[in-house]
């Protein structure tokens, strides 16, 4: 069973911040930085996450009914009755299907996985993924191991069931032993704290991520000249290029985010937005696309798809 | 495999410190902060065309003797 990436939008923080200006404010060597990170420029919101978030879903967003939403978040602390309810209170349609997936940088590729399943069933016939955080809840310009790498953003990937594109395999593999290297902690003012060990997660990265995409392509019978087509959670360019020195691909490319930032969750559908193929009138190119998304849990989800439209 | 001072080498022009040596280490070392940690992890993933990113724990060392031992008992280095 093959879908159609149908739309795939998004929106970032209406903040826009130069890392130079966190850089100068931290005493921090900004080329230095930049060399590393390659992140020049991140995107905050200074509105409450929820309205950030509903404002996009009711002005970029249409439902009809028996579509399904997955919707993918870490950073609201809206706990009973869940995060759903509140976003989505003034679409009236009620026939429709919800599922909360808390996850952080592996969250799409994870719930595209879903997605797939469910658009093979009965249930639905449209899903939208929704990834949505708004991290800067949990750092401010002095936390200078994570405020000039992520930015907060909303986007939505609308899958429908006819069409080229069609999941061949995909591999999760978990870390939990190494889960604080991304985590929220409080400090002693009891304010919750994003830590992020940056040496650690990149050292853990480029050490397994290969291993799990080399296994992937083993299982189809594939190699990496194989694929037409990859797309990396953006983390940092040096994880992004060293990805590729380990993988033996064209770092060219690859690392694409240096205005947009780490937007967690919706780095893969942001890079997939940006290859719409107006000739075609689709998302992606045709032939095998790699995604490949790691981070949060210490988790990595691969997914292998092939795109014939 | 690497000599000990191609590895001190590389790091100091990495780290922009040239008085980066084998007594160096997170405490003495300006640059051997965060970010130092992660172009320590780079230079040295280069120098040895990657095998260093199989060493699990590298990015614990803390000093210049504990990131050639390290990288000694992985057989990288001299």
């Amino acid at each position: 069973m093959s879908f159609r990436i149908e739309s795939v939008k998004f929106k970032l923080g209406e903040n826009q911040i130069p890392v130079r200006d966190i850089c100068t404010e931290v005493d921090r060597d900004y080329d230095r930085l930049i060399a590393r990170s390659g992140f020049e420029l991140v995107h905050r919101t200074s509105y409450p996450e929820e309205d950030f978030f509903r404002t996009f879903i009711l002005q970029e967003l249409s439902f009809r009914e028996n579509d399904f939403i997955i919707f993918v978040n870490q950073s609201m602390s809206n706990k009973i009755p869940g995060k759903i309810s509140g976003l989505f209170s003034n679409i009236s349609l009620q026939k429709m299907g919800f599922l909360e997936l808390s996850d952080g940088c592996t969250g799409f590729t994870r719930a595209l996985l879903v997605a797939s399943s469910l658009l093979e069933s009965p249930i639905t016939s449209r899903v939208h993924i929704i990834c949505a955080e708004k991290y800067s809840n949990f750092y401010d310009n002095l936390d200078e191991s994570v405020s000039p790498i992520f930015s907060d953003a909303i986007s939505a990937t609308t899958l429908a069931s006819d069409g080229g594109v069609k999941v061949i395999g995909s591999q999760i593999v978990n870390f939990f032993g190494d889960s604080e290297a991304i985590s929220i902690n409080r400090d002693e003012l009891l304010r919750e704290k994003l830590h992020m060990g940056g040496a650690q997660v990149l050292n853990w990265a480029v050490r397994e991520v290969p291993n799990v995409v080399q296994s992937l392509l083993n299982e189809n019978n594939l190699s990496v000249t194989d694929v037409n087509s990859w797309y990396m959670h953006q983390g940092s360019r040096i994880v992004v290029e060293s990805l590729c020195a380990t993988l033996g691909i064209d770092p060219a490319g690859k690392f694409d985010s240096s205005q947009i930032g780490n937007t967690v969750s919706s780095t893969i559908p942001i890079l997939v937005s940006r290859n719409f193929d107006s000739s075609r009138n689709a998302y992606l190119s045709n032939g095998y696309s790699m995604l490949i998304s790691f981070g949060v849990g210490l988790s990595i989800v691969a997914t292998l798809i092939k795109i014939e439209e | 495999m690497l000599t000990k001072n191609e590895v001190l080498e590389a790091i100091a022009f990495a780290i922009q410190d040239p008085l980066f040596n084998e007594n160096s280490n997170k405490e003495n070392t300006e640059n051997w902060d965060s970010l130092g940690e992660i172009t320590i992890l780079e230079t040295l993933a280069r120098l040895t065309e990657r095998k260093s990113d199989q060493i699990h724990d590298l990015y614990l060392a803390n000093s210049t003797s504990e990131l050639l031992l390290k990288l000694k008992e992985h057989g990288l280095v001299e």
